[in-house]
């Protein structure tokens, strides 16, 4: 299957009074048409400058784009010029024009291309019912709220039926109720049109809540890539780690992270993590791996997320039988439930 | 008396407003080249901005009674004489559009650089990111620069009458200063605050009730 966007080996140095500051390593990336795809990283990762390459905003200092198999990189002005037009693209901070309408706002892309007036009156009104504001169509964007003043932004994006959409944080300047609107519209939308969606944000909810697949930037390198549920269940990298953790919430207490060690001394006792997922995260595990291993067992933290329709959950434990390790990691792996031994707790200080 | 003051203000309005018009076509198209050559701007190029930045501010720095005086051959070419109401013209809107040159590059820069990378990104040409978001955006500040504009031009009209321009400048001038006139020179002095204020009030209200789509 031909990807939508293609990234190669694209990277980005600037240059600041004489000083280079590399700000994308070549990275590699391709987007499947129809798919949500999430770019996740901390700011000043270059997220946003890699977004801007998809549309060339931003010119790559090596590397090549391609949309839908033509490369961006060999086209002239005018070409470019058509290639972005079938790129809708949608920004934290809306980028409305305050002294338009919302009609005009949405109407702008179709009188760049060049439409008739009726036909810009149709395709508009079918625009402002896809984002249910058809009430609002001659408000001004200083009279709406975030929220609608992100769909306007939407409408507007999708005004010249692109096939890719370019998110960048859209959902960072909304509040979380309103972000699960915006959210719920572009996976709509996602569905309707078939659109291939491209997104970066910080927020993990993001990535959790639509994207198919994710990519993890860490200061320009792109560290990791795979399904979502994947990246919940054994994230690789050590800032993917943390974005899991923070986001369900598994950091350890501070009195039991003092107490841990790195070795086993036949008394302290281990602390393991399990992520499973499906219906193992069903199953009533711990009362299994109580009778089975002969040991008593002290759940930690534990966490369920339901992900693409998938259940996936993380439990830390601590067996309270030291010598039962070896026996509950053979248990566990043989239900397919994946187990890492974080330390061991030294309980007798 | 009466007949006096009322050509010396028909004097001065059409200086100030021919002018003004004359300085706004070609002090915005200077804005916006200043504007859209800056570094980091969509038709960037900092050597030529430099240039016409230095070239502007060349203008702008010279003191208004010498810049009229220096431009006499200029404008003996375009009018045909250096004197009169007409040929004052000359002068006022060249020194004018410097001033306003700046002041819109200034309103310019107001507009959110995401709204035209925002342009880009839908693919329009650089004309029409002028023309469809950057001028309608950057209104209110065009027209309040353009309300100041005129109110230093009925400053610099009234130094133009001095030197055989007409109008109330001139008036004060000949009857205020040379005869000592006191009441001559109070009534153009009331006139031309009330000729500012009302400039300054037009361009204000233009601002707040059809420009401001805040609330």
């Amino acid at each position: 299957m031909q990807s939508m966007i293609q990234l190669q080996g694209i990277s980005k140095t600037y240059m600041h009074r004489k000083k280079t500051l590399q700000a994308l390593y070549p990275i590699d990336l391709s987007v499947q048409k129809g798919e949500i795809f999430g770019i996740i990283g901390l700011s000043g990762a270059g997220k946003s400058t890699l977004l801007r390459m998809v549309n060339l905003l931003e010119l790559p200092t090596s590397g090549r784009v391609y949309i839908d198999g033509q490369e961006l990189n060999a086209q002239n002005t005018a070409q470019l010029r058509g290639t972005r037009q079938q790129i809708g693209m949608i920004f934290q901070h809306f980028n409305l024009l305050n002294s338009q309408t919302v009609f005009e706002n949405i109407a702008l892309p179709l009188k760049f291309a060049h439409w008739s007036c009726d036909k810009i009156q149709a395709r508009v009104e079918e625009l402002l019912e896809l984002i249910g504001l058809t009430d609002k169509r001659n408000a001004y964007p200083g009279q709406l709220s975030g929220g609608q003043k992100q769909r306007v932004a939407i409408a507007r994006a999708l005004a010249l039926s692109p096939k890719i959409l370019l998110c960048d944080e859209a959902t960072s300047a909304l509040d979380p109720h309103t972000t699960q609107n915006i959210l719920q519209l572009l996976q709509e939308i996602n569905k309707k049109l078939n659109l291939t969606i491209l997104l970066i944000t910080h927020e993990m909810d993001v990535i959790k809540h639509i994207c198919h697949h994710v990519a993890v930037l860490d200061h320009g390198h792109l560290v990791e890539q795979s399904s979502v549920i994947d990246l919940f269940i054994h994230p690789q990298h050590d800032v993917t780690k943390r974005f899991v953790e923070s986001y369900m919430g598994l950091t350890l207490p501070e009195d039991v992270q003092l107490k841990l060690q790195n070795n086993a001394d036949g008394q302290a006792l281990p602390l393991l993590k399990l992520a499973f997922r499906g219906e193992s995260a069903l199953r009533p595990l711990i009362a299994e791996l109580m009778t089975h291993c002969e040991t008593g067992v002290n759940i930690l933290l534990a966490n369920m997320q339901v992900i693409q329709q998938e259940t996936m959950g993380v439990t830390i434990l601590m067996l309270q039988n030291p010598n039962a390790e070896q026996s509950a990691l053979t248990f566990l792996q043989n239900l397919g439930v994946r187990v890492e031994v974080l330390g061991y707790v030294n309980t007798v200080y | 008396m009466l007949t006096l003051f009322i050509n010396a203000t028909l004097e001065t309005l059409y200086m100030v407003f021919a002018s003004g018009f004359v300085a706004l076509l070609l002090g915005l198209p200077c804005a916006i080249i200043l504007y859209m050559t800056q570094s980091g701007h969509f038709a960037q190029h900092p050597i030529f901005n430099h240039a016409f930045g230095m070239f502007i501010n060349a203008v702008r720095s010279i003191p208004f009674i010498i810049f009229m005086i220096a431009l006499i051959p200029l404008t003996r070419f375009i009018i045909g004489t250096p004197i009169g109401t007409t040929a004052a013209i000359v002068p006022l809107a060249l020194g004018a559009a410097a001033f306003l040159a700046r002041v819109h590059e200034s309103a310019l820069n107001e507009v959110p650089r995401g709204l035209i990378e925002a342009a880009i990104a839908m693919g329009a040409t650089k004309l029409q990111i002028i023309s469809r978001v950057l001028l309608p955006e950057a209104m209110p500040g065009l027209v309040r620069g353009m309300t100041i504009t005129l109110i230093v031009l009925i400053g610099y009209s009234a130094m133009a009458g001095v030197i055989g321009g007409g109008g109330l400048g001139n008036l004060a001038y000949q009857y205020g200063y040379q005869r000592f006139d006191t009441q001559v020179m109070i009534i153009t002095v009331v006139e031309l605050i009330v000729m500012v204020q009302l400039i300054q009030w037009c361009g204000d209200f233009w601002v707040v009730k059809k420009l401001n789509h805040s609330k």
